[in-house]
């Protein structure tokens, strides 16, 4: 048997020892990178520029507001976004507005509507003529009964107009309280037909009765959407739809479409 | 007729907000009329201050809040972004009137809401050591104290004078009690019950009927606070800020329990300016909440009790809009306990400064009397100047 040399004993230990260190190192790096208070601006740069693709440098170059050259990571990142850097601790600052003109220009001049509405992932229906119903609505509740129970008395009852500017109420709530007032049905209905003969959009809806000298109440804001247990309108034979509303978990309503022409 | 009148619902609702008017005097004010009004907003639950105006010039936002951090934020400038709730919000920050102060917070940081709620309104630096509100200190030193419309008292205006509040009842009739019954009550007492009951029954005459929603109550504030002689303080309270779940949708960072209850805000906030009027150019509104919360989000798209939050600010008297901070950063080692988002200015000083701008007062005097600290910081300038 071949003698190993002498000093293979003495240094086998702390080589392997070193060896180890070296690989657990290597293998902690991806760990300890995402600290990197301790580094100086110069390394985060340089790490940028070798590893442009790794999100921690420049993250942590952005953090630090450095310009790590025009080939780095930061630079381009910088212009594609536009964004700047929130700069920390310099005391209280006041970081006035500054509205892009159109978006202040759409600001000062919109008025605040809560049955603001986008239609653009219905369809909607494209009428030869406008088409007008009678129409009641009517409360479904699901205290009782999980298919709901529709009550025998009207919330709101008239003519409903259906073009392709969209759906014209007139008619009244008979809910009492505010909803007396007219103009909730006049100017706050922003609803459109959709070419399968649903109500879709939004609109102020009063779902509880207020006696007199009850506190009123104001009005729901509800989105009318294509219900399930719908019969929607025909459009091309309007003669009578019954529509489907959920409003809260306990109460819903039905319109009754009729004498449609 | 079937019809449901006053349900489970109701009262849950009925329970989301109050209102609170006070310093309106039947003689008059003692040292004449405050410059202005001041209205409280109270966020109960703990707002999250980072989603309602997110700090969109901090890299470490959307590293560490990308799932509820609002995606149609409107962009405030290059640092600061506005969630789309506060469409109302945003055209007042347009006509340079509102503002808002980040990384804030009163000097609290135990995370309790029961605590934090009595420290904001209290004022004092431990919870329950103050037995009045800072507010109802300030309406005494100002001589502004008096009459004013309730039920129940909130702490944060309860001074050393007398004060009611208003809050719409809904059992039938009970707005219009009979006079005749008030006014022989109020002869079987004496001093100040006779007072009282004297009050009640000039007050059933006048047959109020405002809805209980924050947005009506707000409305109503302002048309009264817009008197001569009206109240020249308003507190209400609005629920339901405590977002430990479900505070975005999944797959919706703008809608959420905390883009609704935003939209309440926006709401108030738009019914006080409605209700003040020409009042509004000597108003200013500000919210105050218990804490914010924690930078990172939990499993369930929530956040839990954190440190600092924003405040908002509105009204005319606002020197502009922007947002006031002195901004500590995100990432963990800037973060509070590792935790939160670190509070740099003393709520206190907004405060004060809204109290100095809106009833006159020294802001020595509301530092040393109101929130009994000689050198609380001075933040007027930011706000005001």
């Amino acid at each position: 048997m071949t003698q190993l040399p002498f000093i293979y004993y003495y240094c086998r230990v702390p080589a392997m020892l070193l060896v180890s260190i070296l690989v657990a190192s290597l293998l902690a790096f991806p760990v300890f990178a995402a600290d990197m208070s301790g580094w100086s601006d110069k390394s985060v740069c340089r790490l940028v520029t070798s590893k442009a693709d790794n999100a921690d440098y420049l993250a942590e170059a952005q953090r630090r507001g450095l310009d790590c050259g025009a080939g780095a990571g930061t630079s381009k990142k910088k212009q594609q976004t536009g964004q700047k850097l929130l700069p920390k601790n310099q005391g209280i600052v006041f970081y006035p507005l500054k509205l892009n003109p159109e978006t202040k220009k759409q600001l000062l001049s919109k008025p605040i509507n809560k049955t603001e509405f986008d239609f653009s992932s219905y369809q909607l229906a494209t009428l030869a003529q406008p088409i007008t119903c009678q129409f009641n609505l009517r409360r479904v509740e699901y205290g009782d009964d999980v298919k709901g129970r529709i009550e025998n008395w009207d919330m709101a009852r008239g003519r409903m107009l259906l073009t392709n500017d969209g759906v014209k109420i007139e008619g009244y709530w008979r809910m009492g309280g505010l909803s007396t007032d007219p103009s909730y049905l006049e100017h706050e209905v922003n609803l459109g037909l959709t070419k399968a003969g649903h109500l879709v959009g939004k609109m102020a809806y009063f779902l509880l009765k207020v006696d007199e000298g009850e506190v009123p109440e104001q009005p729901l804001y509800i989105e009318l959407k294509p219900h399930k247990r719908s019969k929607p309108l025909d459009i091309n034979n309007p003669k009578q739809a019954e529509l489907w509303t959920d409003v809260e978990d306990w109460a819903g309503g039905v319109w009754k479409l009729t004498r449609c022409k | 007729m079937s019809k449901l009148t006053v349900g489970r619902r109701s009262i849950l609702k009925a329970g989301a907000a109050s209102l609170f008017l006070a310093g309106m005097p039947t003689s008059g004010f003692a040292k004449g009329k405050p410059p202005g009004s001041i209205s409280v907003i109270i966020l109960e639950g703990g707002m999250d201050g980072l989603a309602t105006i997110p700090p969109i010039g901090d890299p470490d936002l959307m590293r560490m809040r990308k799932s509820i951090s609002p995606e149609g934020y409107l962009p405030l400038n290059d640092f600061f972004g506005l969630h789309p709730s506060l469409k109302f919000y945003a055209q007042l920050m347009a006509r340079g009137h509102a503002s808002a102060v980040h990384a804030t917070a009163f000097p609290y940081t135990k995370r309790s809401h029961f605590e934090g709620q009595n420290i904001i309104q209290g004022g004092g630096l431990s919870p329950f050591s103050e037995k009045t509100g800072w507010l109802g200190r300030a309406l005494d030193l100002a001589g502004a104290a008096g009459r004013s419309l309730s039920l129940e008292m909130p702490l944060i205006l309860r001074g050393h004078h007398e004060n009611d509040n208003f809050y719409p009842a809904s059992i039938r009739g009970s707005g219009r009690p009979s006079a005749d019954l008030v006014e022989m009550i109020a002869m079987g007492h004496q001093m100040d019950a006779a007072q009282i009951f004297t009050k009640v029954a000039n007050k059933s005459e006048e047959n109020v009927q405002v809805p209980r929603d924050p947005a009506s109550l707000a409305k109503y504030a302002g048309q009264a606070m817009a008197q001569v002689d009206g109240p020249v303080v308003s507190v209400i309270r609005v629920e339901n800020f405590d977002t430990h779940a479900n505070q975005v949708e999944k797959g919706d960072t703008d809608s959420g329990r905390l883009a609704r209850q935003l939209v309440v805000v926006d709401d108030v906030i738009a019914g006080y300016r409605r209700g003040l009027g020409k009042a509004w150019d000597d108003a200013i509104i500000l919210t105050l909440t218990e804490f914010g919360r924690t930078v990172a989000v939990n499993g369930t798209l929530g956040t839990e009790h954190g440190y600092a939050s924003v405040g908002l600010l509105a009204g005319g008297t606002l020197s502009g809009s922007g947002i006031v901070t002195d901004w500590p950063g995100l990432s963990k080692k800037d973060q509070f306990e590792k935790r939160d988002l670190m509070a740099t200015i003393d709520y206190r000083s907004v405060c004060a400064a809204c109290l100095e701008k809106s009833l006159g007062l020294d802001h020595d005097l509301i530092a040393s009397q109101v929130f009994h600290q000689p050198d609380l910081p001075r933040v007027f300038e930011h706000l005001f100047a």
